[in-house]
């Protein structure tokens, strides 16, 4: 493997092996982060927005994928790509939610960015690591989540939201994590320059 | 390079935090965000395509969501299921009975001269055929409390049963027509041909009888009626026997033998009339007022 030093994860690395210029490299993983991010935004916001956990009250509950995407770009390609992606990425999700004020870019934008400079720094590049960065992020959506409903209400949102439509939320963007993960590795995969 | 990610940074930050204020200032000035709307565009096919996706997988994990509820539902629809058959079991016996009531009362209606005693099968001797066991002698649930005498005979609304043969207190038992010591006085209707219709072995895997003592020179056919004639004091006239199946010659004795397929289902029978007093006549005309067999 051609990787310069320093750039683990990066795929910049990946025109070394193909012979195809950077310049066309970025352009291919640029679209299928985009195709890929659309397609799980998609899913977050219809399929998957109906999983019930029995634990909970049985009320439906979504994972957040374009989060998870986010991080995992960031995570496995870099840092620049995460963010991006988070800023993509939380654009989107923002606007199925009809939030008067889109705070999701932020907070994809700087999970995003920062699964890549502490993943890249502090953590080794595995599943186990990156389902703490899943749950980081899922937590701190969570939090956001109820600053905003907080600021919208006056006062701190009922306990019953929390535990009914956060907490199983969190939980399923965690387990989804292994997936995302999953995903954006084949992505890695497919991409890499074939001996 | 530091310098480059912190700008790529900042810029990027920069963007995200535009993005929150100028749709937050948006919003309060009561404008709709642009940037959302593009964004809702953007993922509106995706998403479609997703809610189809997302329907039938609800669809069909709806189905184990609701499953204590299905087996609910199945244990009361096997119950309701047990209740339903054993009221359907009832229901054709009422049928049955209602069907035989109906008949019963037909042949009061019809016979106005006979005295009708009702009386279900009991028990049955049979004889194995092809078409199933045919009843050679019954035991029925009447006897001489009710007024039975040996030598009464028994019909159904289909034609002649047979004669009783013995009786005790509260049962008797009747030799059918199949029977080969049963003789019945018969005539054809169409040839007024008369004969003896008697069991025989050679037609008992049939179910049928054999009509006998035809002359030799009869043209009886097959597809006629048979009837009893009256002749020999115990059947009254005109009660159907059945409908002639083959004819054959007897060159012994120079007379015509016919199969008769009776019209009593001797393999089903289950409810009969014994016919306790009638007006005796014979081919048809009356032989004796108020006779009983």
């Amino acid at each position: 493997m051609n990787r310069p030093a320093g750039r683990r994860g990066s795929i910049r690395y990946t025109a070394v092996g193909t012979g195809r210029p950077v310049l066309v490299e970025q352009i291919y993983l640029i679209s299928l982060l985009l195709i890929t991010g659309i397609i799980l935004i998609a899913l977050e916001t219809t399929a998957l927005s109906r999983i019930r956990i029995p634990l909970f009250g049985w009320q439906a509950a979504a994972p957040s994928l374009g989060l998870l995407f986010s991080m995992a770009v960031g995570f496995l390609h870099g840092e620049r790509e995460g963010g991006v992606t988070g800023l993509l990425c939380g654009w989107l999700s923002d606007s199925t939610t009809g939030e008067a004020m889109m705070l999701f870019p932020l907070l994809y934008f700087l999970c995003g960015y920062l699964s890549g400079t502490v993943g890249k720094r502090r953590l080794a590049h595995n599943l186990p690591s990156f389902g703490v960065f899943a749950a980081v992020g899922g937590g701190l959506k969570c939090l956001l989540a109820v600053l905003s409903a907080s600021v919208r209400l006056g006062s701190l949102p009922p306990a019953t939201w929390v535990w009914r439509g956060l907490i199983p939320s969190w939980i399923l963007t965690v387990l989804f994590s292994a997936v995302v993960y999953g995903i954006v590795k084949g992505e890695q995969w497919i991409l890499k320059p074939k001996a | 390079m530091s310098r480059i990610k912190n700008r790529f940074f900042i810029a990027c930050l920069s963007v995200a935090l535009a993005i929150a204020l100028f749709t937050g200032v948006f919003a309060v000035m009561g404008w709709g965000s642009l940037l959302q709307k593009v964004g809702s565009a953007a993922l509106y096919p995706f998403q479609w395509v997703g809610a189809k996706v997302g329907s039938g997988v609800s669809g069909f994990f709806s189905y184990f969501e609701d499953i204590d509820s299905l087996r609910q539902e199945l244990e009361s629809l096997r119950e309701e299921n047990e209740s339903l058959k054993s009221e359907l079991i009832d229901a054709e016996i009422l049928a049955d009975e209602n069907s035989w009531l109906y008949h019963y009362l037909s042949m009061k209606e019809e016979h106005g001269d006979y005295s009708l005693c009702a009386a279900s099968v009991i028990s049955a001797s049979s004889s194995s055929g092809e078409g199933g066991d045919y009843a050679l002698s019954l035991t029925l649930n009447r006897g001489t409390s009710s007024g039975v005498q040996t030598g009464m005979p028994v019909v159904t609304s289909s034609g002649l049963v047979g004669v009783v043969v013995e009786t005790g207190i509260n049962h008797c038992l009747v030799a059918t027509l199949l029977d080969t010591s049963v003789s019945v006085g018969a005539v054809t209707t169409r040839t007024t041909q008369n004969g003896l219709c008697e069991g025989d072995y050679g037609n008992l895997h049939d179910g049928c009888a054999t009509l006998r003592g035809l002359p030799e020179e009869s043209d009886v056919a097959v597809e006629d009626i048979v009837i009893t004639s009256g002749r020999g004091s115990v059947y009254p006239y005109g009660i159907p026997i059945g409908r002639v199946v083959d004819i054959r010659s007897n060159a012994y004795s120079r007379t015509t033998e016919a199969t008769v397929e009776p019209f009593t289902d001797f393999a089903n029978l289950t409810q009969v009339v014994i016919l306790t007093e009638y007006i005796h006549y014979v081919d048809g005309y009356e032989n004796t007022q108020g006779g009983s067999p």
